[in-house]
């Protein structure tokens, strides 16, 4: 692909639906998104319930298929991609954090940071997922199961498994949802600063508008359409 | 790699193996515990094929092994009714060292005037050849029975006439002295079935005694002692059997060798092996079934894991070859788990039934069959591990955000089922390739897939009949409903993985005790109390007379005997015939023959037409029908015979059918009297006593023929029966065990499916309790769905047992079939215990859970 890296948005959906069966007939949840976020970026993705919110997030991961319209992230267009295609673009260039952490209960810290960098065959997986623990605060808990961490334990080794491959994307869905206040700053914090110095873009679901304002642009969807795409916004330094 | 300079994976091989082998093992560090009924599934199943290949390999071995021993020599040729002449000695001479000796039934008479069958064996000073003759209690060192007029006798002997070492009996003319008490001897398979306890004696006191008599049934049988140089080469046997064969056609030499000592026990271990196999190819399914179970609630529990992994960016194939590995990994240990204790198995059973088997097993493990148990258990759990793996490696990794995504959306690619397919189908190709009756095989396998789905569509059956009647009352009858019907039911794993087994012991009741009625029952009305053999023609009237002195409403029969061996039927020699596997028996060793010109009794003229008396043309003879078929012989056809050391020509002239059961006096082959009544012979008489006949009359009349007959011997039909008895009961109780082997397997594939519900039953409960429900109500409901279940379950297999029972019993066996509600009430309740063993268990451990965990939100 010869299109100049500067160019290219991180994140391209043009005229996304997405409709979905149930058993009361088709339920559209996207409604022709268009959406273009440039790289390095934060965009905060807000709405209430039902919006589309998770289903949009889901869609930029490569999660669920589109009905309609075209997803590229780093320029690559997703229908050229099968599902292991997906999970390989997925390994190499999207870091996902989820609500309820999803680390895998029989491996350690530090196997669960290192597994994605196994499935792109790294040589130095463990090295680099220790940096990547000590990154996060928890180098003296690489040895521990998840079911020996605290919440936002459990969440900070998740983030640094999404950063550990350095993606260019980072995807959060409610990071902070299952964590009290203070540890949610916390990890929030955390992440803010690993995106900046990573130079990752960040798509940020959240109900929070505190925390939605911490990103460069905030994008509402209601109903699954764009109802407020947000104008770019100056983030005071932290 | 940084963000700015991100460019799309390598496309790449997807995997590698080692990577699926690290994270397969990183999982199951964490512990197998919710897969050891996996292991154990496996291990019960490959256990059971790999024991009873075990024992079969072990049985053959040995047999080969100590051929010698149980032949006595190297080559033995057996004779009967005449010894061999000069001519036939020095030929077995010239092949090596021969021992001569005799064996026939006899009348052991006491002092006191006590009698009783014995099965004499007189011998030279040759024997043994191999082996050692182990005597318990001697009266002098060294073998006693070398002495003239001395004898071993078997403990029986003594204890039923009242004797010990030192006393002396009669037997026929002479008076010998009890030598000591007879042990373990060589050559003891080549020994008929005994109906008396045994008795050694030299050839010099068996010439005192005067029983060998022209036409005795005395069976001469010669044992050679090859030259080391010779005696372990192969091909030299055979040839010194054929060039036997050759220079003696009408001898007929019955010959045996060590590589085969006892070809008819050999083929009858082999068809009850086979038998056998049947149980436990089922036993092997039937651990499959919990296998797939397991496997299925394991991966249940990993579709979290498996759509994280996705996330992170596994392929669907490294996704696969991780939870394979695991399977194998666990299969291995299953397997040799099993191995072990089929391996294990003959040395055990050697050391438990030392005394009641005929020959002392091989112990140490052989290959082939556990290579066998390996392979079926290795295909066995690809068939059942293949399609929930590929349901649940398409897990789509949306999972994690959409909570309605269950796991009904989960479809299993087709090349998964496919392979399933083809392990089931490569599993019953080794079962027939294995076996010898193919189609029956075929046949058998069929029907044991063909009972899977009826007890699983049985299930299916009791779920809609309880989705039916839930809204009940009782409110715990009304629990114990929705339950059967809901999801997570255990309607179809309690029928399936215990109505095999139940079904099994019940058929294997039903027809023991038919069989053990059919033999009782022809007894009692119709058989003859005693047989007595080599009454002399002339004695026959005077026989009667003595009977008829102490019992005036006796009844007596008789009929001249002799034995004689087919050698061929319609010109071919017998080795080159293939006679269906029921009629084998005729075919091999000798058998009775007679003579009259009339229809015996008990006989139906079926084709053909009998002799006219006084019949003079060429030798005819009168053949069952049954077993002509079983021969391929028809009306008109020649067979030959040979009758003391000559061949005879018989045309068959006609065909009948005969009742066996009614124990009279028959023989499968009837000759017109112008072709034996010639050659020297005795007669075979039967003697039936009134019904209530007092014993201690009954023992007067044997008393009074033993000592006015000395040469007679008396068989009682009692002391047959019992013996057949205690064999069919001793080949019930295999057969009962192997079911019992099932029925363990079933109960552990049932406490898996249980366990694998746990969790969903403890939730419920937990609910239950919240609403308003007293333990003791929730106990009901548990007790209450256990015991419908183990109820109806036990009622389908009695009812699949008796169909099955009652088709064995009228075409296999031709006996009356008779349904004993004993055999029913015992697996209803043994159904029953199971189910509530394990159901109480359960409820015991959902009463336990505690609210909170069920009930928070996370």
């Amino acid at each position: 692909m010869d299109r100049p890296v500067e160019h290219t948005p991180a994140i391209a959906l043009e005229d996304v639906h997405v409709t979905l069966l149930s058993r009361a007939g088709p339920v559209a949840i996207l409604r022709g998104i268009d959406f273009r976020i440039p790289a390095g970026d934060a965009i905060a993705v807000v709405g209430p319930s039902g919006s589309g919110k998770s289903t949009l997030l889901m869609v930029v991961a490569g999660l669920e298929r589109i009905t309609g319209g075209s997803v590229s992230v780093q320029g690559i267009n997703y229908a050229t991609l099968d599902e292991d295609g997906l999970a390989r673009l997925r390994a190499a260039n999207i870091g996902i954090v989820f609500q309820s952490f999803h680390l895998v209960p029989t491996m350690t810290a530090l196997e669960n940071v290192a597994l994605p960098l196994e499935f792109l065959d790294h040589d130095n997986a463990f090295a680099a997922s220790r940096a990547a623990l000590a990154e996060v605060g928890l180098s003296h808990r690489e040895a521990h199961f998840p079911g020996q961490l605290s919440g936002g334990e459990q969440q900070r080794v998740a983030l640094a498994r999404a950063l550990a491959p350095r993606p260019a994307l980072i995807l959060a869905d409610e990071p902070t949802g299952n964590l009290d206040l203070a540890t949610g700053a916390q990890v929030m914090d955390l992440l803010f600063d690993l995106k900046a110095r990573t130079g990752a873009t960040l798509l940020l679901i959240t109900h929070d508008r505190s925390l939605a304002k911490r990103c460069d642009r905030i994008v509402s969807l209601a109903d699954g359409r764009i109802v407020s795409a947000g104008a770019k916004r100056k983030v005071a330094a932290s | 790699m940084t963000a700015a300079s991100a460019t799309a994976a390598p496309a790449g091989s997807g995997f590698r193996l080692p990577l699926a082998f690290t994270i397969a093992l990183r999982e199951l560090r964490a512990g197998a515990g919710r897969l050891s009924i996996f292991v154990l599934c496996i291990a019960l199943g490959v256990a059971a094929v790999a024991a009873i290949g075990s024992l079969s390999a072990s049985f053959d071995e040995a047999l080969a092994r100590q051929g010698r021993l149980l032949i006595g020599g190297d080559l033995s040729f057996e004779l009967i009714h005449r010894q061999a002449d000069n001519a036939e000695l020095a030929a077995l001479e010239a092949l090596g060292r021969v021992s001569e000796s005799a064996s026939f039934r006899a009348m052991a008479r006491s002092a006191a005037g006590k009698s009783a069958l014995v099965e004499v064996k007189a011998v030279d000073n040759a024997y043994p050849l191999y082996g050692d003759v182990s005597i318990i209690k001697a009266a002098h060192p060294g073998p006693v029975w070398r002495s003239p007029d001395v004898v071993l006798v078997e403990r029986a002997l003594l204890d039923r006439l009242n004797l010990d070492v030192g006393s002396t009996i009669a037997i026929g003319d002479a008076t010998v002295t009890i030598g000591g008490i007879l042990g373990e001897q060589p050559d003891r398979l080549a020994d008929r079935l005994a109906y008396g306890p045994k008795l050694l004696m030299s050839r010099d006191t068996l010439a005192h005694t005067g029983l060998v008599q022209p036409g005795s049934l005395i069976r001469w049988t010669y044992r050679v002692q090859l030259p080391k140089a010779r005696a372990s080469d192969k091909n030299y046997l055979t040839k010194a059997r054929n060039n036997t064969e050759k220079q003696f056609p009408q001898s007929g030499f019955a010959i045996h060798d060590w590589t085969d000592p006892a070809p008819s026990l050999r083929r009858d271990a082999d068809r009850f092996t086979q038998f056998i196999s049947f149980v436990g190819l089922t036993a092997l399914l039937l651990g499959g079934i919990g296998v797939g179970n397991a496997i299925r609630s394991y991966m249940a529990k990993k579709r979290e894991v498996i759509a994280t992994f996705k996330c992170l960016g596994a392929t669907s194939r490294l996704v696969l070859m991780v939870y394979l590995i695991q399977a194998l990994l666990l299969a291995s240990v299953g397997i040799a788990i099993g191995l072990l204790i089929g391996a294990l198995t003959p040395a055990l059973l050697a050391a438990l039934c030392a005394g009641s088997l005929p020959i002392t097993l091989a112990v140490e493990p052989h290959p082939l069959p556990l290579i066998a148990a390996a392979l079926a258990g290795l295909l066995t759990m690809v068939l059942f591990v293949l399609w929930p793996l590929g349901r649940a490696t398409s897990v789509s990794p949306a999972v994690l955000m959409r909570a309605h995504l269950t796991e009904e959306h989960e479809r299993s690619p087709w090349p998964y089922a496919a392979g399933s397919a083809a392990a089931g189908l490569a599993l019953f190709a080794l079962a027939i390739a294995a076996s010898e009756e193919r189609m029956i095989t075929a046949s058998i396998s069929a029907g044991i897939v063909l009972a899977f789905l009826l007890l699983s569509g049985f299930g299916l059956l009791l779920q809609r009949l309880a989705a039916r009647f839930r809204r009940t009352k009782p409110a715990s009858l009304a629990l114990a409903l929705a339950s059967i019907s809901g999801p997570g039911s255990l309607a179809r794993p309690i029928a399936v993985s215990l109505g095999l087994g139940l079904g099994l012991l019940v058929a294997t009741a039903l027809i023991h005790r038919a069989l053990v009625k059919e033999i009782e029952g022809n007894i009692e009305v119709d058989a003859p109390a005693y047989y007595f053999l080599d009454v002399e023609d002339s004695d026959v009237g005077k026989f009667a007379d003595t009977v008829k002195a102490v019992v005036p409403d006796a009844k007596l029969a008789d009929a001249p005997m002799l034995r004689g061996r087919i050698v061929a039927l319609k010109g071919v020699p017998v080795e080159k015939v293939e006679p269906d596997p029921d009629s084998r028996w005729v075919l091999s060793g000798d058998r009775g023959l007679t003579y009259t010109d009339e229809l015996p009794p008990a006989s139906t003229l079926v084709e053909g037409r009998w002799w006219p008396k006084d019949y003079s043309g060429p030798p005819l003879v009168s053949f069952d029908a049954d077993v002509a078929k079983g021969l391929g012989l028809k009306l008109g056809d020649t067979i030959t015979v040979n009758i003391l050391g000559r061949n005879v020509d018989a045309k068959i002239a006609s065909l009948r059918k005969i009742d066996w059961e009614s124990l009279a006096i028959n023989f499968v082959m009837v000759f017109s009297p112008n072709t034996l009544a010639g050659a020297p012979h005795r007669a075979l008489t039967t003697l039936e006593l009134p019904k209530g006949t007092d014993p201690v009359l009954e023992g007067k009349v044997i008393q009074a023929l033993a000592e006015r007959f000395p040469l007679v011997s008396a068989v009682k039909v009692g002391d047959i029966v019992a013996a057949a008895k205690e064999l069919l009961t001793k080949v019930m109780t295999a057969i009962k065990a192997t079911a019992g082997v099932t029925l363990l397997i079933g109960a552990a594939v049932l406490a898996g499916a249980i366990a694998a519900g746990q969790q969903q039953r403890k939730y419920l409960t937990v609910l239950y309790k919240t609403l308003g429900a007293t333990r003791g109500r929730i106990v009901s409901a548990e007790l209450l769905e256990f015991g419908l279940l183990g109820f109806a379950t036990a009622l389908l297999s009695i009812a699949i047992a008796t169909f099955t029972a009652w088709a064995l019993c009228k075409w296999a066996f031709d006996v009356e079939f008779v349904f004993v509600p004993s055999a029913a009430s015992e697996t209803v309740l043994l159904a029953l215990a199971l189910v509530l063993a394990v159901g109480a268990s359960t409820t015991w451990r959902v009463l336990s859970a505690k609210a909170a965990p069920y009930l928070r939100t996370e």
